[in-house]
């Protein structure tokens, strides 16, 4: 039962991503690609629900799909630039596209040529009883990445005066 | 049955549509939306690792890779508007002041 | 070791503290600090000089080792024995005198700390040419010399003939030094070290008495060939005959350095030099031959030059480069010692008759020409008495220092059977008395010939004239207290064991002999100051042009320094600068050199030109190269 309900799960969410995300890349109009994005955000949280990372998918919601998306709305609609033409050089087009399908397939071609990924079963996390995935994360991040972590914030610091800077009217 | 492969093969499919964003796209703006798209199939790679290895390592970095995600997304942005206040576009292909 | 280390770092340390605080701190303060560091190289030269004299101290040691070079191993290593001790007083007391001199001759000038800079690295190098016990450290005090002789005879360098003089030194020196450099690696080559000790071992020595070379189809021992080497250094260093025209254009420097450098210490350095290879030189039969014909031949062109310069410091220099012939000869003939001790005793008359020019310079606002000088005994008392005394000690009369050490080089020329030579250098002493006399007359006796400057001449202030009591009052005594009795004064007490070669044959002369040599040397010396008188004093100006018309063509000749410069000019100097204008200049440097350097400019930008192409300035060109890169490497590594 909990084999069919993960199998569907990961065909329903994988489709959704993939076609929202060829859906965001083909769009002409930005704000349309933007909410095509909305959608695949939306179907890659689910899946990291199926990977037991629950709170993953959690801050993916919130700072993907809160953040980051509505800060590319503001400047899409803050520009609002006039429509740029979307397919005028279709050399460039096939060009992208071929480059593209090749490292797919060049991607695809190096997973299969490796035995064990192929037959490794995915049997989801184990974690200690008691112990919830917020948790787990929790007693690793804040004991043996603390450093990262706070790297990390002093990175989003800086990246935030760097943004006031570039963006100030001089 | 769900495998590792199959995870894998969904990333590689987000990241190559996120490659042919950048590379067919004009607009600055949904160039840099295919950019976080890229870095999303990569999480997608990470957390599968994550759950196949029974390691909480993997999602981890995913948090990393999303503040890089989001201060390449602020740092970017302000750029295209300090562009777009100075040359009124941002389109990719009229922006080649470097050109050799 | 200690004070000999000393004395190294008293120049050391104020030519440091000169050089880098001088313009903008110490300005003005600069002489205090010179004469500090040198003042403490003077004492320490005394102790031990004073070790050296009743112990019989002495150092061979190494500070540290400063070349390893395969097998080859170069200490920075001091020796301390009784030639380098008395070379150590000779440099430290001219030098110092010279300092406190200067203090007063170069108030004003602009470059004072300059000046006081160079001094300090002239003493530190020449404390470093004697003190070295190897031949690297002589060589490099060498040519640490020569380059503070470069820069104090190019001090004035805004002054054409001052820049000029300076460079002409510097590739003269080159020419000899070209001959040490040869010198040095037959050293090594033969020996496999560098330390003097190794070379000056007698059995060393023996050993390769008998080796010979063919050069140019002629037979020459090794100890020949390197000895030749070495001297051509002495040639270049100490202004022998053909090397010499450098000296008397060195003039051009300031006064106290002609008397330092010029006079004193540096030109004595060929000297020194050979004295301190005497094991080698006693071996090398040929080279000495040459050794006494290029010292005998530097005398007399010296001294026949000196004749009829009227340029007061010419006349000086022309006299220091007769003297530097008699040392050469005198080391030629085996007489170490006597040359040691002429140069001891010269070092200090002549720098007190330099000091004394300068004085005079200073009087006669820097005008040198002594034909418009005279009657300035009354205005510069204390000048017109040291120089006096200056002229004496040269000329040879006793009691005075230049007599003692002249007299036993004549004795020991005429002793090693060398006649021709002897017959020469009696002549040149008396020439020596002539012109020395001359110019006291012409400068100090007599009527004043220009009255304006000699209304203004004036004594030089007590820090010149106190060095020129000083080194009056040595020229005076030094001769008396190491030469007497002659031939085997206290001098040969003290040099003979480190400047008598192991199986030197000894000369004996008669007692009568000696005694008849120095009675002629005597009236020759007198002989000359009286001529010098008649000419011009008593019969002043009539006879002198006499004789001028009498021998005008003689006059004309020696007046022109036997055309040497001229000489060298057409044989050296015009082909030279005529091969690099036309050849050099117009062929190679125009069509080859330039061509080459255009290329490497020109290639790189056609290259450009060609690569400029692939920046479109457009991103996505970019990214899809750097994908196309990523697809190439996966494919390169990791496709199965």
């Amino acid at each position: 039962m909990n084999e069919i309900f993960m199998n569907v799960g990961f065909w329903v969410l994988g489709i959704t991503a993939v076609v929202a995300s060829l859906f965001m890349v083909t769009r002409e109009n930005p704000v349309h690609s933007a909410l095509w994005m909305l959608l695949t955000f939306f179907a890659v949280a689910g899946i990291f629900i199926q990977l037991d990372a629950e709170y993953i998918a959690a801050i993916q919601v919130m700072v993907y799909a809160g953040a980051i998306l509505v800060l590319y709305m503001f400047v899409v609609m803050l520009l609002n630039p006039k429509s740029t033409g979307f397919i005028k050089v279709p050399a460039k087009v096939i060009l992208g596209s071929v480059v593209a399908l090749v490292l797919f397939l060049q991607i695809v071609m190096t997973l299969m040529g490796t035995g064990v990924i192929k037959s490794a079963q995915m049997s989801g996390m184990n974690l200690p009883e008691g112990l919830s995935n917020v948790k787990a994360f929790g007693a690793v991040m804040f004991t043996q990445y603390i450093v990262p972590f706070e790297v990390a914030s002093i990175l989003l610091l800086v990246a935030m005066i760097g943004a006031i800077v570039i963006a100030k009217k001089d | 049955m769900l495998t590792l492969a199959h995870y894998l093969v969904l990333s590689a499919i987000i990241f190559s549509i996120g490659v042919a964003g950048v590379l067919i796209r004009r607009n600055l703006i949904v160039m840099f939306m295919s950019l976080e798209l890229m870095l999303n199939a990569v999480n997608i790679n990470l957390a599968a690792f994550s759950s196949y290895l029974q390691q909480m390592t993997g999602q981890i970095f995913i948090v990393f890779v999303m503040a890089v995600a989001a201060a390449e997304a602020a740092v970017g942005l302000a750029l295209f508007i300090s562009l777009f206040r100075n040359k009124q576009t941002i389109n990719a292909d009229e922006i080649n002041t470097m050109r050799g | 070791m200690i004070f000999a280390v000393l004395t190294l770092l008293g120049p050391l340390v104020a030519f440091l503290i000169n050089g880098l605080f001088g313009r903008r701190y110490i300005k003005n303060a600069a002489p205090a600090v010179a004469i500090t560091g040198v003042g403490v190289s003077f004492v320490c030269a005394l102790i031990l000089f004073y070790l050296v004299s009743t112990q019989g101290y002495t150092v061979d040691g190494t500070l540290y080792t400063w070349v390893i070079a395969g097998k080859l191993e170069v200490p920075f290593g001091i020796l301390v024995d009784p030639l380098s001790s008395i070379m150590l007083i000779v440099v430290t007391t001219i030098s110092l005198m010279v300092h406190i001199y200067s203090m007063g001759y170069m108030h004003g000038d602009k470059g004072y700390w300059r000046f006081f800079t160079y001094l300090s690295v002239f003493t530190l190098s020449m404390l470093v040419l004697v003190l070295g016990n190897n031949f690297m450290m002589l060589f490099v005090g060498w040519e640490l010399v020569g380059l503070s002789s470069y820069l104090l005879i190019g001090f004035w360098f805004f002054k054409k003939s001052a820049a000029d003089a300076c460079k002409k030194a510097f590739v003269m020196n080159r020419i000899g030094d070209f001959g040490f450099y040869v010198g040095l690696l037959l050293v090594i080559f033969t020996f496999r070290s560098l330390n003097y000790s190794d070379a000056f071992n007698a059995e060393a020595i023996h050993h390769i008495k008998e080796v010979t070379y063919t050069v140019f189809g002629m037979e020459f021992s090794l100890i020949d060939l390197m000895t030749f080497g070495l001297f051509c250094g002495a040639m270049g260093k100490s202004a022998q005959f053909p090397l010499h025209t450098w000296l008397p254009d060195a003039m051009e420097g300031p006064t106290p350095v002609s008397a330092l450098i010029h006079a004193a210490t540096m030109v004595t350095a060929g000297v020194y030099m050979v004295a301190r290879c005497n094991a080698l030189f006693a071996e090398a039969h040929m080279t000495s031959t040459f050794v006494i014909f290029a010292g005998t031949m530097t005398a007399f062109l010296g001294a026949s030059i000196g004749l009829t310069q009227y340029d007061l410091k010419r006349i000086l220099a022309y006299s220091t480069v007769s003297q530097l012939g008699y040392m050469i000869m005198a080391t030629g003939v085996g007489a170490y010692v006597s040359a040691i001790f002429h140069l001891f005793t010269h070092a200090m008359f002549k720098g007190l008759l330099f000091l004394c020019s300068g004085s005079v310079m200073h009087a006669m606002h820097d005008n040198l020409d002594v034909r418009v000088m005279g009657g300035l005994k009354k205005k510069m008392p204390v000048t017109r008495w040291t120089y006096l005394i200056g002229c004496i000690a040269i000329a040879g009369i006793p009691p005075l220092a230049g007599f003692w050490s002249k007299d036993e080089i004549l004795a020991f020329t005429f002793a090693g059977g060398h006649t021709i030579s002897w017959g020469i250098a009696t002549a040149v002493a008396g020439m020596t008395a002539f012109y020395m006399f001359r110019s006291y007359f012409l400068v100090f006796e007599g009527e004043p010939r220009d009255h304006h400057l000699h209304d203004h001449a004036h004594e030089s202030p007590w820090t010149m004239a106190g060095p020129l009591v000083f080194l009056a009052i040595l020229s005076v005594l030094v001769g008396m207290v190491f030469g007497y009795p002659l031939e085997a004064g206290y001098i040969h007490k003290f040099l003979g064991p480190v400047l008598t070669p192991a199986h030197a044959h000894e000369h004996h002369m008669s007692h009568a002999t000696a005694q008849a040599l120095m009675i002629l040397s005597i009236v020759i010396a007198v002989a000359g100051i009286t001529v010098a008188y008649l000419f011009y004093v008593k019969f002043y100006p009539v006879l002198p042009e006499k004789t001028v018309k009498t021998f005008k063509p003689v006059h004309k000749f020696l007046l022109n320094k036997w055309y040497f410069d001229e000489l060298y000019d057409f044989l050296f100097v015009h082909p030279i600068v005529m091969l690099s204008n036309v050849v050099l200049w117009r062929a190679i440097d125009v069509n080859v050199i330039d061509f080459i350097v255009n290329a490497f400019g020109r290639v790189p930008m056609w290259f450009g030109g060609v690569i400029r192409y692939v920046q479109t300035g457009r991103i996505q060109t970019y990214i899809v190269t750097m994908v196309v890169g990523v697809i190439a490497l996966v494919a390169l590594f990791y496709t199965v």
